[in-house]
């Protein structure tokens, strides 16, 4: 007993002198800037982080710590980060770690000051996409250019829609509208057992059309607010005025009944899976060319990726016009405790306007993680020990190198779609890309309260439920959750917006 | 041991109490404890104060703007809130009442097994389940009640039903999950009334079968009167935590699907979720409070019973 | 004993019914290690079973791919789980015994202390901001351990036992000359040896068993649990989920390596779980003793 009560005490002992040390070592007046991004941790980050260091200590004069958090951890882990005002610098922000929380809270330090230290981020990043990081009035966050106009795309898979081509005459490329695949779906289902013929994960977003004019008449179907499907904005062209709606019980302008009740109609044709409900993930099932039809957002090159990454051929068409979008999916910002924002601040530039530094976080070190098969076209080595494969973590896509099955100018592509979304806001224009943020302070439990509704029907809205078993109750649910509140209150914020900035509303083409 | 010729001669020494205790030294082998405890758990109690804070990130705890009760209102006056505290309730109250039948039964069963090295084994085997962490009970529930390749459907099938879609049909899930519970649980609990059983006086027995009872009668009137106090003690102390739920138990068998939350939302669950997607620490440390409170209340009421019924068994 | 035949007969009844319960409990088992052996496509298309439709090793293949992170885990699981075993039930005896002395002054006191915490906490962010700003023990092993030491119910078992222990044997002991340490380490710890079991193997089961630990504070892929391992890859696919509620493109999101098919994710739950299954009814008898005198004196 003595023994064991000596070893406890030793233990004890080396555990306060461990914690007492553990964390002060690093302090010989180097600045190293700790920077949080979701995924994989890779055996050799620490080396592609030591080429990186060089770049940026002859550059910005600091090294960069750069931590790889789970995926699926990232969301709670930067939410107690910021909680307990840690002083980390750098974090991605978007998808996870979600900017509007984030932002509205005091998580992310403000940049606008920092941002005349970074010409670099202003010159390559037009303003209309910076602004996708802009919380009332105020830059929290700068987004990683990448594609930001929108377009819904139907894909599939070209075995299936050559052999459609082949039976009815129809080509699936010059459909223009979801409906059309009506057919083609009826054509899986007969030929191909075993084979769902339309995957949901995009629910009622599923249906566009470009020339029944479905799609023109609600640009703004996806608004970035938790519980959003319940509040919409309809461009009210004879008023000249924006209107704020409830998308569902505005049938006529959204048609978000029909489209419901078409997903339920083909759940019940069985061109939906029965299990929709509690699919998790549908990856390893389409690239077993599993599904025949599949929405997404249109992509320049989007087919030589998939066939890339699917190892088959797939076909994409573009099924509704081009809007403008958000890049706030995708973004960087400065932790609100950051202690070096400036050289943080040059580090967000470096990531947007350096290929080589920008090259070696994607890719990591030439020869070892990829080789150059091109002037700006690589091959990554198959098993390597870095390989995020997502350059849209990191800066500037634009200046990424091209993997096979992308064209050489993937980019320069994306860059006239997204220009030509820009050119279409002027006529479906998206009021966060104008600068306007919703701020729903005040309101915050009824947000809170209709965005749990929505959350408890958004499974249903997968096709699986006839939605005249839950539509009223849905809708009087929300009203009951003062949906009206939300209404209002984003109309009486969106009419004093535009009364402030009147040359915003003069741009628009009505 | 004692060498009872030194007993007279040794004198009592100083700093002993009555009975020859040495209050320091007791307060000494409490010390490290009780100081781990200060630390870990009555230092971060000052984060109560977020229930009671708009709270914000740049400000922090002490410096965010105070609300007073409004977390707690926007949490009461939600919908959520009276769904959740039925789920808790209903569930716990439905895990006791099934938990404890199916643990009786089962010890009763195994009390009349003669083969005593066979009910080892049995036991062993009931008790496997109770080693296994959620996150691996999830994954079975998955493969059983899998819409499509489950085993679940499969046997509906197999008798010409119709298959359940189990992921998308909250009315099930009260009795799935206690399913689960009690698959992985029975075999431990019962445990405990199985040794209760073995602690009877076997001529009580005896004399039943003397007056020529049969089994049933037997286990009826003798074995389970037996285990009344046994059953009325742990199910008070279970009372105890009647607000909350098993939180590895509600969100990995559910596998946190929304559409199940209209049964599946207890308050464990909900407080992770409000902080987690919300993001809303206020409304999640109002939500844990008033979890709390009710904690508190319900555990000094029953503690209040139990003093009655058996003070030996009373917390404090 | 003679044995009637109505009582074989009965006899029989009640055995098939235990063993047709043990089966019940065991199926579970089997199907997981069967889907673990079954070929991913095979199990799209004929289901889950217990004896693969199509046999394959592909889900170990791709889960021995790299057999260092499983070994790590399991590692790193054991040494915490080890640590955190001793230190909490010396610990808890240390509190628990002083607990006993009807005479101590501030005794009810102190279980009241102990007390107030099963019910009050202050959530999650302060506890974040102690252990990983004010004590950094976040990304050390010591974090798996030191903060979840003592536990009040353990504390009020071991109490319960040990006051148990028939106060003669003791009061000699004083009368000996016998300090209090040489009581509690000599005397009672001995004695009570089926509740310090039951307990050690308790919290060996629960450090065992954690994954949060390792969600919440650990990023140095070498020191995650092996839970967590398992719980990855569900909190992954759900992220993808709520991307794609959220109305994000998550075919430009996700990254096919971090999502592995089902036969996988079942392979990887037979491994995280499959050899504690084994080891851990060795231990039964402690676990019946031990959840015997704790909660019914016996």
């Amino acid at each position: 007993m003595k023994k064991f009560l000596a070893i406890v005490l030793a233990m004890l002992m080396v555990l306060s002198v461990c914690t007492a040390c553990s964390k002060s070592g690093g302090d010989n007046g180097e600045i190293t800037l700790t920077w949080y991004v979701p995924g994989d941790k890779y055996p050799d980050t620490a080396l592609v982080v030591e080429e990186l260091n060089k770049i940026t200590m002859e550059k910005i004069g600091c090294k960069i710590d750069l931590q790889f958090i789970d995926t699926g951890s990232f969301q709670e882990r930067m939410n107690m980060n910021m909680a307990s005002n840690s002083d980390y610098d750098l974090t991605f922000v978007g998808y996870l770690n979600q900017f509007e929380p984030a932002a509205s809270k005091g998580g992310l330090m403000q940049l606008d000051e920092l941002l005349k230290l970074a010409p670099g981020i202003t010159e390559t990043i037009p303003e209309y996409i910076r602004n996708s990081g802009v919380y009332m009035g105020k830059t929290y966050a700068i987004p990683n250019m990448q594609i930001t106009a929108y377009a819904l795309a139907a894909t599939t898979p070209k075995e299936y829609a050559d052999a459609f081509k082949k039976a009815t005459g129809k080509d699936v490329t010059t459909f223009t509208n979801s409906l059309q695949y009506e057919d083609y779906m009826e054509f899986v289902k007969a030929n191909y057992p075993g084979v769902y013929p339309m995957r949901t994960s995009y629910g009622m977003g599923s249906f566009r059309s470009q020339d029944e004019g479905w799609d023109a008449k609600d640009p703004f179907f996806r608004t970035p607010l938790n519980g959003g499907s319940f509040y919409q904005l309809y461009k009210d062209s004879e008023n000249k005025k924006f209107k704020v709606i409830n998308g569902f019980k505005e049938e006529e302008l959204t048609h978000a009944r029909m489209r419901a009740d078409k997903l339920h109609e083909y759940f019940k044709k069985g061109w939906i899976r029965q299990d929709i409900d509690s699919v998790l993930d549908e990856e390893a099932e389409l690239k077993q060319k599993k599904y025949a039809l599949w929405y997404g957002t249109y992509k320049p090159g989007m087919d030589g990726e998939a066939s890339n990454r699917y190892g088959w051929e797939t076909v994409s068409t573009r099924i509704s016009s081009v809007s403008i979008g958000s890049a706030s999916a995708t973004m960087v910002g400065i932790g609100a405790n950051c202690k070096h924002p400036e050289e943080a601040i040059k580090f967000i530039e470096l990531m947007n306007t350096d290929k080589e530094a920008y090259n070696l976080v994607c890719f990591g070190i030439e020869g070892k993680h990829y080789n150059k098969v091109g002037d700006e076209r690589i091959e990554l080595v198959e098993g390597s020990g870095y390989n995020p494969n997502a350059s849209w973590k990191f800066g500037n896509q634009f200046n990424a190198y091209r993997l096979p099955g992308q064209p050489d100018d993937v980019w320069e592509q994306t860059i006239e779609f997204n220009n030509l979304g820009y050119e279409m806001s002027k006529v479906n224009p998206d009021v966060t890309t104008l600068g306007f943020t919703f701020n729903q302070e005040d309101i915050k439990s009824t947000v809170t309260k209709v965005s749990e509704i929505d959350n408890k029907y958004m499974a249903k809205k997968h096709g699986s439920k006839d939605p005249a078993t839950y539509w009223d109750q849905m809708l009087a649910e929300a009203d009951a959750a003062g949906n009206q509140i939300i209404i209002d209150e984003y109309q009486k914020q969106l009419d004093a917006f535009f009364e402030e900035h009147p040359e915003k509303l003069a741009e628009i083409v009505w | 041991m004692a060498k009872s010729n030194d007993v007279a001669v040794k004198p009592r020494k100083k700093g002993k109490g009555i009975n020859g205790t040495n209050t320091i030294q007791l307060y000494s082998l409490a010390a490290i404890p009780a100081f781990l405890v200060f630390v870990f758990s009555y230092i971060p109690m000052f984060g109560i104060i977020i229930a009671f804070k708009n709270y914000r990130f740049d400000t922090g705890i002490f410096n965010s703007p105070w609300v007073g009760l409004d977390n707690l209102k926007v949490f009461l006056a939600s919908d959520d809130f009276a769904r959740i505290a039925y789920n808790t309730i209903s569930m716990n109250l439905l895990f006791m009442l099934v938990g404890t039948t199916c643990a009786v039964l089962l010890a009763v069963v195994l009390f009349e097994i003669t083969a005593r090295k066979a009910v080892k084994t049995y036991q062993t085997i009931l008790i496997t389940p109770n080693f296994l962490s959620w996150v691996v009970v999830g994954y079975m529930g998955y493969a059983i009640l899998h819409p499509t390749s489950g085993v679940a459907n499969s046997i509906i099938q197999m008798f010409g039903g119709k298959p359940i879609n189990w992921y998308a049909e909250p009315g099930y899930w009260p009795w799935i999950l206690t399913i689960a519970s009690e698959w992985k649980g029975v075999g431990m609990s019962s445990v405990v009334y199985y040794a209760s059983l073995m602690g009877i006086d076997a001529s009580l027995f005896e004399a039943a079968k003397i007056d020529g009872a049969n089994r049933l009668q037997v286990a009826w009137h003798i074995t389970i009167p037996q285990l009344v106090p046994v059953i009325v003690v742990l199910s008070i102390l279970r009372v105890g935590n009647i607000f909350r739920g098993d939180f590895g138990l509600f969100y990995q068998m559910s596998r946190n699907v929304a559409d199940l939350y209209e049964t599946t939302d207890v308050m464990d669950t909900y407080i992770f979720r409000v902080m987690r997607i919300f993001g809303d620490f206020s409304l999640s440390s109002a939500a844990g409070l008033m979890q709390s409170v009710v904690g508190f209340i319900t555990v000094v009421v029953t503690n209040f019973i139990v003093k009655f019924i058996d003070p030996e068994k009373s917390l404090f | 004993m003679i044995k009637s035949r109505s009582s074989i007969v009965s006899q029989i009844i009640l055995n098939t019914i235990i063993i047709i319960l043990c089966c019940i409990i065991i199926y579970p088992f089997l199907l997981v290690v069967g889907a673990s052996f079954t070929e991913e496509k095979a199990l799209v298309e004929f289901g889950y079973n217990i004896i693969p439709a199509k046999a394959s090793l592909k889900a170990y293949e791709y889960v021995f791919k790299n057999p260092a992170a499983i070994l790590n885990a399991y590692k790193i699981t054991f040494i915490f789980s080890v640590m955190r075993m001793v230190l909490a039930v010396l610990l808890q005896a240390m509190i628990a015994y002083p607990l006993t002395k009807k005479m101590l002054k501030g005794r009810a006191g102190l279980s009241f202390y102990l007390y107030f915490t099963m019910l009050f906490g202050g959530g999650m962010v302060p506890s974040y901001i102690l252990i990983t700003q004010y004590l950094h023990l976040d990304d050390t092993i010591w974090v798996y351990v030191i903060p979840m030491l003592v536990s009040p119910w353990n504390i009020f078992m071991m109490r319960t036992f040990f006051a148990g222990i028939p106060n003669a044997i003791i009061e000699s002991a004083y009368i000996d000359g016998a300090n209090e340490y040489r009581i509690f380490f000599t005397m009672i710890l001995p004695l009570s040896k089926p509740i310090l079991a039951y307990i050690a193997l308790t919290t060996f089961l629960g450090a065992w068993n954690d994954w949060n630990t390792s969600m919440l504070y650990i990023n140095d892929d070498s020191l995650i649990s092996l839970q967590y391992l398992l719980q990855r890859i569900m909190k992954n696919l759900e992220v993808l989920q709520n991307a794609q509620a959220m109305g994000v493109d998550i075919s430009t999101l996700q990254n096919a390596s971090e999502i592995p098919g089902e036969t996988v994710r079942m392979a990887m739950a037979v491994v995280v779980a499959g050899p504690a299954l084994v080891v851990f009814p060795f231990f039964q008898k402690y676990f019946v003793r031990g959840i015997t005198v704790g909660s019914v004196k016996g």
